[in-house]
């Protein structure tokens, strides 16, 4: 790897011509590519090193691991089947999403592939079809807009490929025909959520604030309904929601001027743990202290867990890429088999852990935190969801 | 005569040390060598105007035996179909910004416009219920007028339009997020079957995308509007001078980028079968970068629709080829770019000279 990167480098400054000076940057950049597969980021590697840093708690003795491990060899194999995993960017959710997914995959003994929209609805769809051109089984999907969901799952269906979609939940994903499974949280309840936490420290006549995150997505617009109905009901003022693009530097610069132009603000909900830590940044910034102006959001990503155990935060909701991937795998594993699995959302599959505040950091189930292990997804490949609801059969279907 | 042929030439016999590559001395001046013949001669003069499409020829090249050799699909018609699709709305957006960019101009709110007229023809078809044909009429007219009020201003402020444009960018998400904070579903079943139509078995939205490619190269290089493209882009007080209409020209330039929008919102809504106030986020990035890569400077002056269409075919098939070769997704944007500067530095001095 040092010995790539220095020839990369010789090679850059011995360049005479444009053209070499050119290919010599493509060496370089192989080069780092190289370091960055030799170093992990791939998905086996992820689960590799959280397996170093999460605590032995994983397992829940000799035999809830036999239980696990029965269980598991009763589900259906991947044997020779390719998932490919149809993602929007580069973000920490969705990268343990899809990291979570190929260990999932690859435990059930299937090839997993993983393409990047960059939030483009026409590469989007570019990468549905070669996903599969490319011989693709089975189809996981966190598509860039709930409108661009029918006419994936259309080219899909055409090639006879069934298509799991995550969040982006809007009535026309609930019709049946649409996908065969949809994975994903009830956000305008994570809203609510995020919302009575935050309410349970202040009082009514209080101004707070909220930082959304992208603009003109389902999720966004709905975790903005459910934290309105709460702040509403107690009385609160919601003084400001601009938007941070899921950008932590202009979630730092919004926070700036609402605390400029809001110097009594009690409250501040950034939409998830990345842009928490920009608002938290402008909070120091201003001279604040953990607890001065009470944060809440959604994730309880590691990031939301420092910020926690630092009292920044008053606490947040969970949402768990592993195990929604997890059982992502299960289902396409299921219908690859020809099975129709009865689960078509895990709203309830982690519910009494789903708001996390100091007090329960350390009774965590690890099969929900974002640090996941080969061990954990085992379990959560078997785990059952208690109390779970079906968005299709709440629609009739 | 092409009318970016003299630029060409000029460049071409300079003598080393004055601006030509290394790699490529006059002939002329070196005695050990025999005369060349005629067609040594023009073979030479070729190569030397159309350095910036063989470099990226001689790129796309490597890149399709790498994956000819690693992917049975790479080679596939309908592959192939795939990147065409991919890069034609792009690739609409990008032949108006190669005229536009040889003018001298720029405009970066082209993205954030498809989301617009995108959401226009969204709301005015299915919540309001207007007929098709009006619906889109109106929101090629609306980003046209987006367009001519673009242009209006770039003819009329001294800031550069790269700075009034983003302005312009800001507003449309603004304005595109005040139709719906949220994407419109439900286009017609028929305008989805009309988009996946494939006469002569190629994909209807790649016919357009042709079309288009072939009106902009034509305007740029065999009218006398192109001439005056690029006597604006070159200089503007002397296109001033030599009897241009400056001011007229301008707004012209960014109406005709704003049909083009108008044309791609249309055609992008129709084929996903939905419109978002996102939809066009990054478009105009994409565009530009096309038309950069393609030999057209930002200064303007030069360049042409040719070297966009490579440039733009070269950034999508580099995705495929990655997908298709299963990179790592985070590897993938280290590859895209150096194989992005690769392709501009083997261009060589041609820019700078």
């Amino acid at each position: 790897m040092v010995t790539a990167w220095k020839v990369a480098s010789r090679r850059l400054q011995r360049c005479r011509s444009p053209l070499a000076l050119g290919m010599a940057v493509l060496g370089l950049a192989l080069a780092v590519g190289a370091c960055g597969s030799s170093g992990g980021g791939s998905g086996s590697d992820s689960s590799g090193s959280a397996a170093a840093t999460t605590p032995a708690a994983t397992t829940g003795g000799d035999d809830a691991a036999k239980k696990a491990a029965d269980e598991l060899a009763k589900l259906p194999r991947l044997d020779g089947k390719t998932v490919a995993y149809i993602s929007i960017l580069p973000i920490e959710y969705l990268s343990t999403s899809y990291n979570a997914a190929r260990a999932a995959v690859e435990e059930l003994g299937g090839k997993f592939e993983v393409y990047n929209s960059d939030a483009d609805p026409n590469k989007e769809l570019a990468n549905v079809k070669t996903a599969i051109a490319k011989g693709a089984d089975a189809l996981l999907v966190f598509s860039t807009s709930p409108g661009a969901i029918p006419n994936i799952a259309k080219i899909a269906h055409a090639a006879k490929v069934p298509i799991l979609h995550y969040y982006s939940y809007v009535d026309a994903v609930a019709d049946k025909s649409v996908v065969d499974a949809w994975l994903g949280a009830d956000a305008t309840e994570i809203g609510r959520r995020v919302g009575e936490l935050m309410a349970s420290k202040l009082k009514s006549g209080d101004e707070v604030a909220a930082i959304k995150g992208f603009p003109g997505t389902a999720e966004v617009t709905l975790y903005e309904k459910g934290f309105e109905e709460v702040m509403k009901a107690k009385g609160i003022k919601v003084v400001a929601q601009p938007t941070s693009n899921w950008d932590r530097q202009k979630a730092f610069q919004e926070a700036q001027q609402i605390l400029s132009r809001y110097p009594n603000i009690k409250g501040l909900f950034c939409h998830n743990d990345d842009t928490m830590a920009g608002c938290v940044s402008a909070l120091r910034q201003a001279g604040k202290r953990p607890g001065d102006v009470v944060l809440a959001t959604l994730n309880v990503s590691p990031t939301g867990i420092e910020f926690i155990k630092q009292g920044w935060m008053v606490g947040g909701v969970q949402q768990s890429p592993p195990l929604e991937s997890a059982i992502g795998a299960r289902l396409i594993a299921q219908m690859l088999a020809g099975e129709k699995p009865e689960l078509q959302s895990v709203n309830r599959c982690w519910d009494d852990a789903a708001t996390v505040t100091k007090d329960k950091l350390a009774s965590l189930d690890p099969v929900t935190t974002w640090t996941f292990t080969k061990e954990t997804i085992k379990e959560a490949l078997v785990r059952p969801c208690v109390g779970q609801t079906s968005i299709f059969a709440a629609k009739g279907a | 005569m092409k009318l970016n042929e003299p630029v060409a030439e000029v460049a071409a016999p300079a003598p080393p040390g004055l601006g030509t590559s290394s790699t490529a001395p006059a002939p002329a001046l070196d005695a050990t060598r025999p005369p060349e013949t005629g067609e040594e001669s023009r073979l030479r003069s070729f190569a030397s105007r159309r350095r910036t499409e063989l470099t990226l020829v001689l790129v796309m090249l490597v890149i399709g035996i790498v994956a000819t050799s690693a992917s049975p699909v790479f080679l596939t018609w309908g592959n192939w179909k795939t990147v065409l699709i991919q890069a034609s709305f792009v690739g609409m957006l990008a032949c108006g910004m190669t005229v536009l960019m040889v003018s001298g101009g720029i405009d970066l709110s082209v993205g954030m416009a498809v989301s617009f007229a995108g959401m226009v023809l969204g709301t005015t078809l299915i919540e309001h219920g207007l007929p098709l044909g009006i619906a889109i009429a109106l929101a090629i007219l609306v980003a046209t007028g987006v367009g001519l009020v673009n242009g209006v201003l770039a003819a009329n402020s001294v800031a550069h339009p790269f700075i009034l444009t983003l302005g312009t960018m800001t507003l449309l998400q603004g304005a595109a997020l005040a139709i719906n904070n949220d994407p419109i579903i439900g286009f017609p079943e028929g305008l989805l079957n009309a988009m996946a139509a494939q006469p002569l078995g190629i994909p209807i939205v790649v016919l357009i995308f042709a079309g288009v490619a072939v009106v902009c190269h034509i305007l740029l290089s065999q009218t006398v509007i192109g001439r005056h493209v690029q006597a604006l882009g070159g200089s503007h007080d002397a296109a001033r001078l030599a009897g241009v209409r400056v001011q007229r020209l301008t707004i012209g330039l960014y109406g005709f980028m704003g049909l083009l929008v108008g044309v791609t919102a249309v055609l992008m809504s129709a084929t996903l079968s939905s419109a978002g106030p996102q939809a066009g986020r990054g478009m105009e990035l994409m565009a530009i970068a096309a038309v950069a890569v393609g030999g057209t400077p930002l200064q303007g002056g030069r360049g042409g629709v040719p070297g966009t269409l490579l440039g733009l075919v070269l950034i999508v098939m580099i995705g495929n080829v990655l997908n298709l070769l299963s990179i790592d997704p985070n590897l993938q944007y280290i590859v895209v770019g150096a194989i992005i500067v690769t392709a501009v530095m083997g261009q060589g001095r041609r820019r700078s000279s």
